[in-house]
């Protein structure tokens, strides 16, 4: 041992190592690392409460009437629609209302050239594009064109796509 | 003897040292665990039982396992100790559809005290969840649990919609069924019987959010007006209630235990069947009644009949006749219709 440069003594070496171990404890206790993985969770519950709101509007309120959605569609009618899916998505049971919106689109066989076209149902407000969106579809039989459907929408008896994105404001 | 150099000497300052970085690295390992623990996020774990329990409540029926080995979705009418797993929906076929049968009895307020009870069958985790699930509707509420708490929880809203029991309503004062099923303008004999018959193929056919379930659902049967059926008396006096197998002749009919249904008469709930009547009687069997005092076979599709019989005497009588046939295609029988509902899970 030439002299003491640089050296740690015990004592100093002890109070330092606590202090290390303080801090990484610390660090490591308080940080939830969120990672992107994770973000399907959130995703997951705005699909399934989707899904299952459509599930609720396309089933029959008993055996004799055609559901809601189907209605709302057969009638053109996106204000109706809207009204009952923003209700049900957005009804909580503390008696307050969640915020989710949507935007909901029909894709639908033109008469002309058999491709597909897509309208406009409804909406619950302006998209800026940087909605962190999930996709819910619905399809349901037409038997005709509805009055009120776009001028191209095919007479036959046809299977529509309602396609619904939600996302939390 | 004196020392020559310090050449392979251990200090006590390094066995001191050393010592203490030793049992500092046992503990700094020993807090490995704990620091990764730490390091999940609770609520992302949270969020997962939610969703699965709601799936568990929301798209499935259930399950039970009896004592005789009879398995199947019908929970809502075994005992405690035969049930597997409580889902809420009618059956497997139509997922989000409740039946109410099994709401009630999932939510009773009796079952409250022991969680215990709802982690074996809805849960299915070690770890003792606490919980609070949330059923509204437009005129129902049902709430299970604690109080959600104020730090993190997990939880999951689920859309759905509840089916509900189906009751019959006979108003005499309707003439059409004063015609159908009584002749007051004819003196009586000395008794008086009416069926009401359930044609279980039939009530059993349609699709399982459709039909009438007698086996799990609350059967009410509703006789309103009798004193128009009455003649020259004042009240009537019904002393037998008998449940009868029709499609299986040589099967013994057996007397109906009145502990075994709700009989209301003239609106106030009565005790027993040997009971005067002036105006409306109302009959309401529980889920599991129609699978009651039945034989091995309990669960043949047939038809059975209620079998109500009347005394008559001069003042007390009724001339009420015939064979009601409880189907939902009568437009005395309604079955409401299915109501939209918020289910919510939270877990914590």
């Amino acid at each position: 041992m030439v002299d003491d440069s640089a050296q740690l003594y015990t004592m100093e070496g002890i109070a330092a190592a606590f202090v290390i171990l303080a801090t990484v404890y610390l660090v490591a206790g308080t940080t939830s690392i969120y990672t992107p993985g994770d973000s399907h969770i959130t995703d997951m519950q705005l699909e399934v409460l989707g899904n299952d709101v459509l599930l609720v509007m396309d089933t029959p309120v008993n055996g004799t009437v055609n559901s809601t959605l189907h209605t709302n569609l057969y009638e053109w009618n996106g204000t109706a629609f809207g009204e009952d899916f923003s209700r049900l998505l957005n009804e909580r049971v503390d008696g307050t209302s969640d915020s989710l919106s949507y935007n909901a689109t029909v894709s639908y066989r033109k008469e002309a050239d058999g491709s597909v076209a897509n309208y406009a149902f409804n909406t619950s407000g302006i998209q800026t594009g940087y909605e962190q969106a999930v996709r819910v579809t619905r399809l349901a039989t037409i038997p005709g064109k509805p009055t009120g459907a776009p001028a191209d929408f095919d007479t036959r008896e046809q299977v529509v796509m309602l396609e619904v994105l939600i996302w939390r404001d | 003897m004196a020392r020559i150099n310090d050449d392979a000497l251990m200090s006590i300052d390094f066995l001191a040292g050393f010592t203490i970085f030793l049992l500092s690295l046992i503990v700094a390992a020993g807090m490995v665990p704990g620091m990764l623990a730490g390091l999940q996020s609770a609520t992302i774990d949270y969020d997962g039982v939610a969703y699965r329990t709601s799936v568990i409540l929301a798209e499935d029926p259930g399950w039970f396992e009896d004592v005789n080995g009879g398995v199947g979705s019908r929970w809502e009418i075994k005992r405690d100790d035969e049930i597997q797993r409580m889902g809420l929906a009618v059956s497997k076929e139509t997922p989000n559809i409740f039946s109410i049968a099994k709401v009630a009895r999932f939510f009773n307020q009796t079952y409250r005290e022991n969680p215990a009870f709802y982690r074996s069958r809805v849960f299915f985790s070690d770890i003792p969840y606490s919980f609070n699930i949330t059923l509204k509707g437009d005129d129902f509420e049902y709430h299970l649990g604690d109080g959600t708490p104020e730090g993190e929880y997990g939880s999951i809203r689920r859309a759905v919609l509840v089916k509900n029991a189906s009751e019959a309503t006979l108003d005499f004062s309707n003439a059409a069924v004063l015609g159908a099923y009584a002749d007051p303008a004819t003196a009586p004999g000395a008794t008086s019987t009416f069926n009401v018959s359930l044609n279980f193929t039939e009530l059993l056919a349609p699709s399982p959010a459709y039909q009438v379930d007698p086996f799990s659902e609350r059967i009410t049967i509703r006789i309103e007006n009798l004193n128009k059926t009455f003649y020259n008396g004042a009240q009537a006096n019904l002393t037998n209630l008998k449940l009868y197998w029709r499609s299986n002749p040589g099967e013994p009919s057996f007397e109906i235990e009145t502990d075994s249904l709700h009989l209301y008469v003239d609106g106030v709930q009565n005790s027993t069947l040997l009971t005067n009547i002036t105006h409306n009687l109302t009959l309401i069997f529980d889920p599991g009644f129609f699978t009651r005092g039945a034989p091995d076979n309990k669960n043949v599709l047939t038809i059975r009949d209620l079998e109500f019989t009347f005394a008559n005497s001069p003042g007390t009588n009724t001339t009420i006749k015939n064979t009601f046939n409880y189907t939902p295609t009568d437009d005395k029988v309604t079955m409401p219709p299915l109501k939209p509902a918020v289910l919510e899970v939270a877990v914590w």
